[in-house]
């Protein structure tokens, strides 16, 4: 009997029990699906996460400084005469600090808007261009001048788009805006385009105290763990302990997030994977019973000349036929699931190619696999007693 | 120079081990039937019957003895071979017509000749002329159980002619069926043997079994008369006479 036949009589045979066959499938559709599924959306989150440090850029590094008593401390001088010794492996340096200050235009106050105090490099370090004015200049910080660079948001929402030149409240006190950012997120409220860069030698002025956060630029990501080194180096000559500070390195970041969502996939694709072991047993079950049933089919199959590798061969591919089905319906399950849920979580998701493919193949694999003990169980019936069977 | 016997049992012996007892459905049974007959095997329930159609029709094998089916020992080859030999040689017409309830009676019909490898066109035209022979040929397209008895019972001699085997192996045809279309079949089936064909016919009932040419008759796995069915009629007359 030709393969092509066998099929048809495997899919005439699945017809005439619809129900029965949907349920045998229902084990391989839900293993099939739920693999694309959770592939998919890790994939997708592990992107976004990776986009996010991307976006960072991965040539960068991060230091902050917990510092170990009074005594001992890292300024921003030591930092930055580090980064001018360093001029082959840095790119920028540019101290961080977060300020918590009432930010007012006229009688309005913006709550939502963070004020972050930096140094002149910030705008290489952090990727930002200017759509008007000009960024903080070596001179504003190291003069204490008051003025400020805004995100596109502020400039829209307090100053309708003409914001340079025009001057804003920092706790009472008035900063002159001499730069608007180009949008950087999504131009919303809270977002990334809601700030408001000073210098960051201004902060004890605005009540913020020491600043002990500071971000690097290298040259490039390869240079990255010279760059940790060298600074780790300097911090710890001064520290004596590693417990006083923390540098974190981005591309380091990004390929430790990689590492760490591939192995939840792994696990998660595993516990997947049992379902699709138990699809599998279920469909083993099934065509126990089946071959069961149709004792007698076998017995008058034999008696016309069937022969053992006919029988096998009908059985097989009936319960290939059963798990192909089944995966191809997990299939178009799992990827419309994935992009839905992608919808819904606002995340950029699309059905794992990969996971696709792998899941039909073992879906199909586990019809052979599981088809062929009961398969082999048919083939071997005594046409006599098979003939009898009622 | 003698013809070859299309079937010769030479000394058939099966013993079956029910625990302890062993129960000897064939011993030492040997006959041969040549191309062209017209044979019934009978007997009552347990006699052997059943057994010799089986090891007829390669369904099963002795325990020892030789049975040649045309020539060929195939008293121990495996059971591949005993299917191709099915496949070829022999067609089964069974009591419970033994037709498979998914398939049209085309396809049921075209059966054999698809594990003997016959390319789709020729299956379907082989199972139209067989099914013709019968008098369905309006009816391939329906199921079996849109059918009647009888009707399923011409479907399943369709079927064994399809293959256009070399013996007609018939195990009481008419056990499910009335007495008028058991008359329809047995007159088929002599019609069958009017236009050459081999056909051994088994069954417990000796009204039947005159419809053959030859009778065996078996009693607890020794043949107890083989010769004209004629001649075993008279025979029976004789017994109930003196009883």
């Amino acid at each position: 009997m030709s393969l092509l036949q066998s099929l048809r009589l495997a899919l005439k045979s699945l017809a005439s029990s619809k129900v029965r066959a949907f349920l045998t499938m229902l084990g391989i559709i839900i293993g099939v699906a739920s693999v694309i599924i959770l592939v998919s959306l890790m994939d997708g989150m592990s992107r976004q996460m990776t986009d996010e440090f991307s976006k960072m850029g991965t040539n960068r590094l991060t230091v902050e400084v917990f510092g170990m008593g009074p005594s001992r401390t890292v300024g921003p001088d030591d930092l930055d005469k580090l980064y001018r010794e360093n001029q082959s492996m840095f790119a920028a340096m540019s101290p961080t600090v977060s300020l918590t200050v009432r930010t007012t235009r006229g009688t309005t106050e913006l709550k939502s808007t963070k004020v972050i105090g930096v140094g002149e490099q910030h705008n290489a370090v952090d990727k930002l261009t200017l759509s008007q004015g000009r960024f903080l200049g070596y001179i504003d910080v190291s003069r204490r001048s008051k003025v400020c660079v805004v995100g596109s948001y502020v400039a829209n929402q307090a100053f309708r788009g003409r914001a340079v030149g025009q001057i804003i409240k920092l706790s009472g006190d008035e900063y002159k805006i001499i730069g608007v950012l180009e949008k950087k997120a999504n131009g919303e409220k809270g977002s990334d385009d809601d700030r408001i860069f000073v210098p960051y030698t201004l902060s004890s002025a605005l009540g913020g105290g020491e600043v002990s956060s500071f971000t690097f630029s290298t040259a490039s990501a390869d240079k990255n763990p010279e760059a940790k080194s060298v600074i780790d180096q300097k911090l710890y000559e001064i520290f004596k302990s590693r417990d006083a500070y923390y540098i974190m390195d981005n591309a380091e970041m990004v390929t430790s997030i990689n590492q760490m969502n591939k192995t939840m996939t792994l696990v998660l694709v595993g516990i997947a994977g049992i379902s699709l072991l138990v699809g599998g047993i279920g469909i083993m079950n099934i065509m126990l019973v089946s071959v069961t049933e149709r004792t007698r089919e076998i017995g008058i199959r034999k008696s016309l000349g069937a022969k053992r590798r006919d029988i096998m061969s009908q059985f097989v591919i009936e319960a290939a036929t059963t798990s192909t089905i089944g995966g191809l319906i997990g299939i178009a399950l799992g990827a419309g699931v994935s992009i839905a849920a992608g919808k819904l979580m606002n995340m950029n998701v699309s059905p794992s190619m990969g996971a696709m493919l792998m899941s039909f193949s073992i879906s199909a694999g586990i019809g052979v696999f599981f088809g062929f003990m009961p398969a082999r169980r048919a083939a071997r019936l005594n046409p006599i007693d098979a003939l009898r069977y009622d | 120079m003698e013809q070859t016997p299309l079937i010769e049992f030479q000394d058939i012996h099966k013993i079956y081990h029910m625990g302890d007892s062993e129960v000897r459905a064939a011993d030492g049974v040997s006959f041969r039937i040549d191309r062209g007959e017209f044979v019934a095997i009978v007997g009552q329930s347990g006699s052997g019957k059943s057994t010799c159609m089986n090891i007829i029709g390669c369904l099963d094998v002795p325990t020892s003895g030789r049975y040649l089916l045309g020539g060929t020992d195939v008293s121990t080859i495996d059971e591949d071979a005993q299917a191709s030999f099915r496949n070829t040689m022999l067609g089964f017409i069974f009591q419970q017509y033994n037709l498979l309830p998914r398939l049209s009676v085309q396809e049921n019909v075209e059966l054999s000749l698809l594990y003997a490898k016959v390319p789709p066109q020729e299956r379907a035209e082989r199972a139209r002329q067989a099914l013709s022979r019968v008098g369905l040929a309006d009816k391939i397209h329906h199921l079996p159980s849109q059918l009647s008895g009888g009707q399923q019972q011409r479907v399943s001699i369709a079927r064994a002619l399809a293959g256009d085997p070399s013996i007609i192996l018939a195990d009481e045809p008419t056990g499910a069926l009335d007495s008028g279309t058991s008359r329809e079949v047995l007159d088929f089936l002599r019609q069958l043997h009017e236009s050459g064909n081999t056909i051994v016919l088994i069954t417990h009932d000796n009204a039947i079994a005159a419809e053959a040419q030859r009778i065996i008759r078996l009693a607890d796995g020794k043949i107890v008369y083989d010769g004209s069915a004629v001649a075993a009629e008279q025979v029976q007359f004789a017994k109930g006479v003196v009883s």
